[in-house]
């Protein structure tokens, strides 16, 4: 369970790495951090889920979207 | 070059990690343990998480919020400064075109109710999971959600940057008084002042009052950077 979810987290982490659509980038980049939060669940860590889906999931992609929001979308 | 560097990091981390993972040893007990009986008579916080970050460990916090001070500090200087920008303008904003229901119903609907999961965190830290840190991180989520609904009604808006670092600085004095009360009761710095008294009632509501101290900073520094950051207009 643990390294399917783990598997999935890299996979994440380099689509949002070399995608050239930043959109993109930052929502895979949520998921990520919402599973990375599952897995810190299952360890049996409750805080650090907390702290990893409010910080990951909420904040910095409200301020990612925004800032696309203000700058270009695409990556040259 | 970047996919070298994302090889070179990833043999990097498999030998710093695998002499964890590969022997069967025992992990240490001895934390553990002294955690297990001492954590609520010493700090009065029965999630053990909060008994470390706001006991044993309560100077990293301290530091940790002067840093985030700074930081705000910092770009609040920088924002006001920048000669192409300028924050607050009320009037000729064009009207926002992406104004459909779903924004209409998270922002006005959802972030009320994260609101007050994050008061929640915050009062609870000290049972439950959670705590200052992530209680304001929640809140400052919900009040982030509020502040892209009112993006079209800037004018009636109650959300203001004055009264955000108010907050924030009158929540440092908080926790600087916090820890200065143990002095008063001839304890030593950062400790627990009401450790000597039976009742374990009083303990706790010391560990609520740091909890909400930190809450309170954290949601009012997170969300001051972030309506800094939007009402950043680009030329």
């Amino acid at each position: 369970m643990i390294t399917v979810l783990l598997v999935f987290v890299v996979i994440g982490s380099a689509y949002a790495l070399f995608s050239r659509d930043l959109l993109h980038s930052t929502i895979v980049l949520s998921m990520t951090s919402v599973v990375s939060a599952l897995i810190f669940y299952l360890l049996h860590a409750p805080d650090v889920a907390i702290t990893e889906a409010a910080v990951g999931a909420g904040l910095s992609t409200v301020i990612f979207l925004w800032i696309i929001k203000q700058t270009r979308r695409s990556d040259p | 070059m970047i996919y070298a560097m994302g090889i070179i990091s990833i043999v990097l981390l498999s030998i710093v990690l695998g002499p964890f993972i590969i022997p069967d040893t025992l992990w240490p007990q001895t934390a553990r343990d002294f955690l297990q009986h001492n954590g609520l008579n010493d700090t009065g916080a029965s999630n053990l998480v909060s008994a470390i970050y706001l006991g044993y460990r309560a100077y990293d916090t301290i530091g940790e919020t002067i840093v985030l001070l700074a930081a705000v500090t910092g770009a609040l200087y920088l924002i006001k400064s920048l000669p192409m920008t300028h924050t607050g303008s009320m009037e000729s904003r064009p009207e926002l075109k992406g104004k459909t229901t779903i924004i209409g119903v998270t922002t006005g609907k959802l972030a009320p109710v994260v609101m007050l999961f994050g008061w929640y965190v915050m009062f609870f830290g000290h049972l439950s999971p959670g705590g200052g840190f992530q209680g304001g991180v929640v809140l400052a989520s919900g009040m982030l959600f509020i502040a892209l609904g009112r993006e079209g009604y800037r004018g009636e808006s109650k959300l203001n940057n004055q009264g955000f670092h108010l907050i924030e600085v009158l929540s440092l004095w908080f926790i600087i008084v916090l820890v200065c009360i143990p002095l008063v009761f001839g304890a030593s710095i950062l400790e627990n002042p009401f450790t000597r008294i039976d009742e374990i009632m009083p303990r706790v509501i010391y560990v609520i009052g740091f909890n909400m101290a930190i809450g309170l900073k954290v949601a009012s520094g997170l969300t001051l950077l972030g309506l800094l950051m939007m009402d950043m207009t680009h030329d």
